[in-house]
């Protein structure tokens, strides 16, 4: 029977952790909303802004989460081009169309992150990512607060750009019927073109966090990718704050599952929380329809 | 055709409730065997909710329905198919990639798994025959033309051996001499063994095929009788056309929806575009020749049309004529397959929606399509484009003025409203843009007669005040006594234009839309 400290610990971990995981959801939340596009890609993105950090520190010396806005608008600017050459054209080809290519993009980024950085395990070495941060008995990593703080003021921004400005009336009303949208003057193709980057600078953020927090290697992305439709499903679609609380809730489940089943079962956990919510709650995906 | 046997098929109280929404309202039906029966009504007035109901693929909230004395009513419809109950869907769902015997040999082995491959081909060669398919058996369903895609779709109902045949709007879509083809073939397909239901709009197809009808309108039963008597009577002449008989007889509504608008149209100059000023200005909209359609279905064929400013222009036409094609067309929801779109001159023709809308031509859609998501509110300001706030807010506080009932739901959201304020909305919505022209498609479809009104009144406001108006409705009284000139779309082109007063004693409007004059 582990100590009240170990648990406690466990418990915090587990619920910070999670929401970093609830911002990389978000990115892949908001594009499944606007564009009933289930990117698989999502993954991908965020081994992308970890390799992103990586090298901004090795080639500038200056700390990557200082530079996450500029780090963020890259990845997002690398959205932009992928939507408007690969994805809007297949618009009006239905939805795997979109879905398959997302998956060839996934596949061609990996084996191109191994074929320029080598299939090596790395990380973001920065000297408070191994800090402890202790209060009584209590014990977690620095890191993981920061990264928490991190991600719950974007989820927050974002929350508020979705709900309180015009944009995010816009993706509001795009999400809920693009041809209505349209005909009362909405650029949808705009309004999912900006979603599409911003949920991709979400797991490039996401990632950036992950490379600090953790190790990654190209192959990284696909967890990341089942954990975040896992807290999508469970935090209901389009769900702002709920997506956060999902997030918390599988880290703290994943947390739990680790201290009690030993630290390789955290990832079943989730799965499990999963499949359970699809069967007793699959209106949780359309139905808490609210931001 | 005897009464006193039990009847194949026998459908008592069934209720079909969406939310607060009666969209079937205790509505019996008994079919026999042998028998042809028609459904009508207009729409909106729960046709294919009834047959979705009777096919299994709509759960019935009360209410029963028997096969042969079996209750049926809570089987799948996988299983309902099995017992015997065959449909054709509104828009033809055959298997693409598969060839037309092969689609009929899904519906054959799914019938009977263990069939002889001998029987099964003689069976099919048969029902090819009968449906005038043979000569494409071998080519896949993806490359039939629209009425053969039809044929394909009874022909697969039939390969089921079904006791009832369930045909939904099997006509619409099809020209003049298409529906000659599919009279034919329903008569041909029509047995002893088998009772047909037939929902239609081409009441050609009904007069001709079916003995008796019935008449539906705001989900409850209207009439039921031979159909020659149906067609005939008054009550249901109104029901199409929409004549004033049934407006003293409605309940009266909640005050608050029914309060007439301000008199005074001052603040509407916020949501109504100036006019242009050039002494020599082209039309405001202006159509030469627009053929649109969906796929396969040609559903305009050559509309020409002129609306300049400060006009109020009402298109009438019956069902499945094209009116909210048309008006999708103009709005660049579809794209015209020929013809030339001059919005103030500008060619507009093949522009993308968002594009249109920012050229002025603002559509207040069909169905309202309220985002369900979005407060009252922020519905509203969604179509405020390009603006800063303070002429948002003026903007909202005319809508405001013009329904007060919105002012007071502004934070609720969209869809929690009834039917008549969702519409009071969706009206408002449109205005929020200060357009130059406004399309007003169905606005008073499935609303109480009182609440009609009052939309009404509100369009005569903005009449009055000078907006330009684009009408389109299946309520012909409402509509005539608005409109400065009149267009009657039949088949896709208009086959009456002129003015209200003229159009009103016309007796092909009547024709047009019940067809008792052939």
């Amino acid at each position: 029977m582990p100590d009240f400290g170990t648990v406690a610990s466990a418990i915090l971990s587990g619920l910070l952790l999670g929401g970093m995981m609830g911002l990389i959801a978000l990115g892949l939340s908001i594009v499944l909303g606007v564009m009933r596009l289930v990117n698989l890609a999502h993954g991908v993105f965020l081994v992308m802004g970890a390799y992103a950090g990586l090298y901004f520190l090795k080639l500038t010396g200056f700390d990557p989460l200082l530079a996450l806005p500029l780090l963020a608008l890259g990845i997002a600017a690398l959205a932009l081009p992928l939507y408007r050459y690969l994805l809007a054209p297949l618009a009006q080809r239905g939805p795997e169309a979109q879905l398959m290519t997302m998956f060839a993009v996934a596949i061609i980024l990996q084996n191109l992150f191994v074929f320029v950085f080598s299939a090596d395990t790395r990380s973001i070495e920065r000297s408070y990512a191994t800090l402890p941060l202790s209060l009584g008995a209590i014990t977690v990593p620095l890191i993981y607060v920061i990264g928490f703080a991190i991600a719950v003021a974007l989820i927050l921004a974002i929350h508020g750009l979705i709900a309180h400005t015009g944009f995010g009336r816009d993706l509001r009303a795009s999400a809920a019927d693009p041809a209505a949208a349209a005909t009362l003057g909405v650029n949808v193709q705009r309004v999912q073109m900006l979603t599409f980057a911003l949920g991709t600078a979400c797991a490039g953020v996401g990632g950036v966090l992950i490379g600090v927090a953790f190790q990654f290697s190209p192959s990284s992305g696909g967890a990341y990718l089942l954990n975040s439709l896992a807290i999508v499903v469970l935090g209901g679609l389009g769900n702002v704050p709920g997506t956060l609380a999902g997030g918390m809730i599988l880290g703290l489940l994943q947390s739990l599952g680790g201290l009690t089943l030993g630290d390789g079962y955290r990832d079943i956990v989730g799965m499990a929380l999963f499949l359970l919510v699809l069967v007793f709650r699959p209106e949780g995906f359309l139905a808490a329809r609210r931001a | 055709m005897n009464a006193a046997a039990a009847p194949l098929l026998e459908v008592t109280g069934l209720v079909k409730r969406y939310g607060g929404v009666v969209a079937i309202d205790h509505v019996d039906l008994q079919l026999w065997a042998g028998t042809i029966t028609g459904v009508i009504g207009p729409n909106g007035a729960g046709k294919s909710t009834l047959i979705g109901m009777i096919g299994g693929a709509v759960t019935p909230s009360a209410g029963h329905i028997r096969l042969g004395g079996r209750d049926i009513s809570r089987l799948p419809a996988s299983e309902r198919a099995r017992a015997g109950i065959g449909r054709t869907y509104q828009i033809p769902r055959p298997f693409l990639d598969m060839t037309v015997a092969e689609n009929l040999e899904v519906a054959q082995y799914s019938m009977a798994p263990l069939i002889g491959a001998g029987p099964a081909r003689s069976a099919r060669i048969e029902l090819l025959q009968l449906t005038g398919l043979l000569d494409v058996a071998g080519v896949p369903a993806r490359a039939l033309p629209l009425l053969k895609r039809k044929r394909l779709e009874v022909a697969r109902a039939l390969a089921l051996k079904p006791r009832v045949l369930l045909l939904d709007e099997v006509g619409a879509g099809l020209i003049d001499s298409e529906i000659t083809e599919l009279i034919t073939l329903i008569q041909a397909v029509a047995d002893a063994s088998v009772a047909i239901i037939i929902v239609e709009h081409v009441l050609r197809v009904v007069r001709a095929c079916c003995a008796r009808s019935m008449v539906l309108n705001f989900g409850k039963k209207l009439i039921e009788g031979p159909t020659a008597e149906i067609l005939a009577h008054d009550e249901v002449a109104s029901v199409y056309l929409g004549t004033g008989g049934a407006r003293q007889s409605a309940p009266a509504a909640p005050k608050d929806e029914a309060a007439p608008p301000p008199r005074d149209p001052g603040s509407l100059s916020q949501l109504i575009a100036p006019r242009s000023s050039a002494a020599s200005r082209p039309p405001l909209l202006e159509l030469q020749g627009i053929c649109a359609g969906y796929g396969q279905a040609r559903v305009l064929k050559g509309i020409d049309l002129q609306v300049h400013e400060g006009e109020a222009i009402a298109i009438l036409g019956a069902n499945g004529a094209g009116k909210t094609t048309l008006a999708r067309t103009i709005t660049g929801a579809i794209n015209p397959t020929a013809g030339t779109l001059r919005i103030a001159g500008n060619d507009a023709a093949g522009r993308p929606a968002h594009d249109i809308a920012g050229l002025g031509i603002a559509h207040c859609m069909e169905g309202r399509r309220i985002f369900p998501t979005l407060s009252v509110r922020d519905n509203l300001l969604v179509a405020a484009r390009r603006v800063d706030r303070a002429t948002a807010q003026q903007r909202l506080a005319a809508v405001y003025e013009l329904f007060p009932i919105l002012a007071e739901r502004a934070a609720q959201g969209g869809t929690s409203l009834s039917g008549g304020q969702q519409q009071m909305l969706a009206i408002g919505r449109a205005l929020m843009a200060r357009p130059r022209l406004v399309i007003f498609d169905e606005v008073s479809l499935g609303l109480a007669p009182i609440i009609m009104d009052r939309l009404y009144e509100a369009l005569a406001t903005l009449k009055a005040a000078g907006m330009t108006l684009v009408i389109i409705e299946q309520d012909v009284d409402r509509a005539l006594a608005l409109a400065d000139k009149v267009y009657v779309l039949e088949h896709g082109i208009f086959g009456l234009a002129g003015d209200p007063r003229d159009i009103a004693d016309d007796p092909r409007l009547r024709h047009i839309y019940i067809g008792t004059a052939d």
